[in-house]
């Protein structure tokens, strides 16, 4: 149960980290290429995802130590995201494709 | 120190941030080093103090009236009076006690609480006795060391404010790091990185450890005033009040007597219920043994709220009734969650590990900050103020790498010289503590020599310290790796894969150092 | 401008220290206890003795916050003191 919440936490943070990173033009261009991508929409399903981590967490320790979990998930998250960009920016394109412009 | 360009608020702030910065870096890379460092306190004592790598209690022990006898006994026919006892716990698997005897004889004994037997106290500070007060007051005597710590922290606070103002995109910083671009834009990378996406986590634990001392602080000016003046205002603030310590004094005739352990359950069962957790005791403390006037103040400490040990329940030992017992405010609980969150004392390992991680960040932080300065600085003042720019670079490397090397050589002296062993006189911690800041004076006066090259060459030093350490720990106590992760050791295994990662890192930064002749802050 | 900087640094502090003791009274006479009256008014006092610090340099450092911030200190600091020798506190 409590792992459960996690690893769900984790993958919602991920989540959210790579599609508000990708929701920023310089990040699409190195993780995908020329052109951009939905921004709007990938911030709008971006946010959400951070909201449900903390979420997550909350349900799984509680008010205090939910929201600090939550708080260094995406701390961590961010930075797994950040080092991704700079060394293995094609990683992302699997999560960039459904967002990318004329693809539907 | 250069004027203030006369201009408007954000250059004002980002001069505040840079001499802040500059002024202040090595004195806060310190108390962050050491901060990190006290996160795993515990564990590094049992590294450092092998007799007390025991198995954890399965079971808080509950026999406390025999701890009562092992005191009595360590000092056979003199009358024990006073008893505080820390529980044994996850963390720290023994039972520490402070007696004191009639005569003012004084024992600290250290007890298997398994077995009911004594450990020999071990000849270490390790992390407790020594990082951690790096880490609260420099270990600079009288309230020197609390005042610059305190005005440090108060910088931090500073430092971050004025860091977030001078941002003009703090949300395009969080995923920004180039790390092929030129040293000077890539260590600004890394400080943005590592200040902004650890922003909460930084504002939150430099002000909560200002609130852990908050009415020792403001009452400083009040101590140091004249007596006449300060006195009443003392008493106003005074710390007795303010932590709210039962005392009383002894009546002078015999009493007391009654058994120990069913108070300290009541006093667990009372908690248990108020909380709706468990609350072991975790502090015990008997005062006039004996005595009429007998009390035993317990406080508890319930490893799953983030608020640390509000509770104190006092018993009287001749009666067994209750005399006080304390239900905090709730301004109380708001410091006390903020004293929590600082000191870490709860039960939750993947959140103790964020803070080491959150701690290095911030120790990162405030080394990339330095090297972007001094890269910056290099160009424009080497021709003009050669000697400010070699001073501050020499400061920047004994306080980033030449503590990170100093924290290494204390961890391998104290595998070097056996327990017990006195060389030239000195009994082990004392030259734990020497090789310390001998090494770390040694690495000021090679980084002046140096200069950039400091750098690489402490690299290597680390890197060969740390696995020397690994190397030694297994050769003074068989408990290497794999036998550790056997023997249910995990803070052995913890310690000994960060030593292994301190020793890659370390290893990587030298070689990258070795390609170019930049410098690069050493990521510990 | 070292002078400066120190009217600002020791000016604050006067200010945070004696001003959390004169709102550390206020607040008692408010009704709160001694205990948490004092928590309180330290815990804002720092976050206060910051913003302080940021008003000092905000446009560049001038002589008028500088002075206004090491005379409040003063005045602070004095009252406080008085409080406590008359026993007001």
């Amino acid at each position: 149960m409590t792992l459960g919440l996690l690893m769900l936490a984790i993958v919602s943070a991920l989540a959210s980290a790579i599609l508000l990173a990708l929701s920023q033009e310089r990040n699409w261009r190195i993780a995908y290429g020329p052109g951009a991508g939905r921004r709007d929409r990938m911030r709008r399903i971006g946010w959400p995802f951070a909201l449900l981590t903390f979420a997550l967490c909350i349900a799984r320790d509680g008010a205090s130590f939910g929201t600090m979990l939550g708080l260094f998930m995406l701390a961590a998250v961010f930075v797994t995201v950040t080092l991704m960009l700079a060394f293995r920016p094609r990683w992302l394109r699997p999560v960039a494709l459904p967002f990318a412009l004329g693809s539907e | 120190m250069a004027d203030q360009p006369n201009t408007s608020f954000r250059p004002s702030m980002n001069w505040v941030h840079t001499w802040a910065g500059v002024v202040l870096g090595a004195l806060l890379f310190i108390i962050f080093w050491m901060g990190t460092m006290s996160v795993f306190d515990r564990e590094i004592d049992r590294w450092m103090q092998p007799q007390t790598r025991l198995a954890s209690p399965a079971a808080p022990t509950t026999s406390y009236d025999s701890l009562l006898d092992i005191a009595r006994a360590a000092e056979p026919g003199k009358q024990l009076t006073k008893l505080t006892i820390g529980t044994a716990n996850t963390r720290a698997p023994f039972a520490t006690i402070h007696a004191t005897y009639a005569d003012k004889t004084r024992r600290t004994l250290v007890v298997d609480t398994i077995t009911n037997r004594l450990i020999p106290e071990p000849a270490s500070l390790g992390g407790t006795g020594f990082l951690y007060p790096m880490h609260i007051n420099l270990i600079l005597p009288g309230v020197w060391g609390w005042w610059i710590v305190m005005f440090a922290a108060i910088a931090m606070l500073l430092l971050l404010v004025t860091g977030v103002i001078i941002h003009h995109k703090i949300f395009a910083d969080f995923f920004t790091f180039r790390p092929e671009k030129k040293l000077r834009r890539s260590s600004l990378d890394l400080h943005n990185l590592s200040g902004t996406i650890f922003l909460p986590f930084h504002f939150l634990i430099t002000f909560s450890g200002l609130m852990v001392f908050s009415g020792w602080y403001t009452s400083i000016p009040w101590y140091v005033a004249p007596a006449s003046v300060g006195e009443p205002v003392a008493a106003l603030i005074n710390e007795a009040d303010q932590y709210g310590h039962f005392r009383r004094e002894a009546a002078g005739r015999p009493g007391g007597g009654v058994a120990l352990a069913p108070l300290v359950q009541r006093a667990e069962a009372i908690w248990r219920v108020r909380h709706g957790t468990a609350t072991p005791a975790d502090y015990i403390d008997i005062d006039h043994i004996g005595d009429a006037q007998g009390y035993m103040a317990v406080r508890g400490n319930a490893p799953r709220r983030m608020v640390s040990d509000v509770d104190e329940i006092v018993f009287d030992l001749a009666t067994g009734r209750i005399v006080k017992d304390s239900t905090p405010t709730t301004t109380r609980t708001v410091q006390k969650w903020l004293e929590g969150f600082h000191l870490v004392r709860f039960d939750h390992w993947l959140i103790r590990w964020f803070y080491f991680i959150g701690g290095l960040a911030g120790c990162l932080m405030i080394a990339t900050g330095f090297v972007f300065w001094s890269v910056s600085r290099r160009k424009r003042d080497a021709q003009t103020q050669p000697l400010k720019v070699r001073f501050v670079e020499a400061l920047t490397v004994a306080a980033v790498s030449g503590v990170i090397l100093a924290t290494c050589a204390y961890f391998v002296v104290n595998r070097m010289i056996p327990e017990g062993a006195s060389p030239g006189g000195f009994p082990r911690f004392v030259i734990e503590v020497l090789t310390f800041f001998g090494a770390w004076l040694a690495t000021a006066v090679h980084a002046g020599v140096r200069q950039a090259s400091a750098w690489k060459d402490q690299a290597w030093v680390i890197a060969g310290l740390s696995v020397a350490a690994i190397l030694l720990n297994w050769l003074t106590t068989g408990h290497h790796p794999i036998a550790a992760i056997n023997r249910d050791l995990w803070a052995i295994v913890g310690m000994d894969s960060m030593l292994l990662l301190n020793a890659v890192v370390a290893i990587y930064a030298a070689r990258r150092l070795g390609q170019s002749t930049l410098t690069v802050g050493d990521a510990p | 401008m070292p002078c400066r900087i120190a009217c600002v640094l020791l000016g604050g502090y006067a200010l945070w220290s004696g001003g959390a003791v004169l709102l550390g009274v206020a607040l008692r006479n408010t009704g709160l206890s001694h205990t948490d009256a004092m928590l309180v008014a330290t815990m804002l006092g720092s976050l206060c003795y910051v913003g302080i610090i940021i008003w000092g340099f905000a446009a560049p450092l001038r002589w008028r916050p500088a002075t206004v911030i090491a005379l409040s200190g003063i005045a602070a600091a004095t009252a406080a003191a008085w409080l406590a020798r008359s026993g007001g506190a």
